[in-house]
């Protein structure tokens, strides 16, 4: 990296020739200096951003699973903060709240809007009663933050 | 020139200098110039780009709502995937991936103005909808 790259120093801003030669310029440390990247982000501006993960699904019977939604921030660090999503997924399924967040309406439906909770988890229990794959698609609702959900779940149920 | 102007560029973050990495997870919907009516249809290309306005190439998923009377679909053979809604005017889109595109056609049998807007929906990314497409049926 040069000292005037036009980034850590941006043109104009002090000339080279005011620079002390033994000041090195672009940190010298893990995060080069110059570009923004979600690590250089301030700890209030990350959380700004949720990004929708799933937990392994966990079979509780062959018409019964339960699944974890989780926010994590754009480093992929779970967000300790309860947010408001909008979930769905096929009609052939239904979908409850678990023990971790809320419903907030829709419970034991196909469409739920719940909050997580302050771990940022989501637990879910889905049921079908069909040899099928069903797929749980989450969204942006009224009073949600800037989220990425695209990332969705799949289940697989096969009934014995 | 005091210290005081020479650092304080240093603390503006611009979108200029979003790492190609962290620009790429922030889609912006974009609309291209439409064709020339054909058959009361007019198509026109949707485009992802990044907050760089660099074409983004990504699967997206988007909700499409025009005005009421016009119906949506994708071009024959055109780039992107109708997940719901074809042949409406409330249709939940795929972009492709490999372009990020998707190849909209509106159709409109009377004469007069047809609004296109897209927005988040189920599914959705990082996504800016903020611009819609107004396109004439003569």
């Amino acid at each position: 990296m040069t000292r005037l790259d036009g980034h850590f120093i941006k043109p104009g801003s002090i000339p080279a020739d005011r620079l002390d030669p033994e000041i090195l310029i672009g940190g010298g440390g893990a995060i080069p200096d110059g570009a923004v990247t979600p690590a250089k982000l301030s700890v209030a501006l990350l959380s700004r951003f949720a990004i929708v993960t799933w937990n392994e699904p966990v079979e509780i019977a062959p018409d019964t699973k339960t699944l974890g939604l989780q926010f994590n921030d754009l480093l992929g660090q779970p967000m300790n903060v309860a947010h408001i999503i909008r979930i769905t997924c096929d009609e052939r399924a239904i979908m409850t709240v678990g023990n971790e967040g809320v419903s907030l309406s829709g419970d034991n439906s196909s469409d739920l809007i719940a909050q997580t909770d302050a771990t940022g988890l989501l637990t879910l229990t889905i049921t079908c009663n069909e040899n099928t794959d069903i797929f749980i698609a989450a969204g942006a609702t009224q009073l949600s933050p800037m989220l990425d959900c695209r990332t969705p779940a799949q289940l697989t149920f096969q009934q014995t | 020139m005091p210290i005081e102007d020479a650092v304080a560029p240093v603390q503006k973050v611009t979108i200029d200098e979003m790492a190609q990495e962290f620009a790429d997870k922030f889609a912006i919907v974009t609309f291209g110039t439409p064709g020339a009516e054909a058959d009361d249809a007019i198509a026109v290309t949707i485009q992802l780009k990044n907050p760089l306005m660099q074409d983004l190439a990504v699967k997206e998923r988007i909700r499409l709502t025009c005005t009421s009377g016009a119906a949506m679909s994708l071009v024959d053979a055109g780039n992107g995937t109708v997940l719901a809604g074809d042949g409406t005017e409330d249709m939940i889109i795929e972009t492709d991936e490999t372009t990020g595109s998707f190849d909209l056609q509106v159709d409109y049998a009377d004469v007069g103005d047809i609004t296109v807007v897209g927005g988040a929906t189920q599914g959705s990314g990082f996504v800016s909808c903020g611009e819609s497409l107004d396109l004439t049926f003569a």
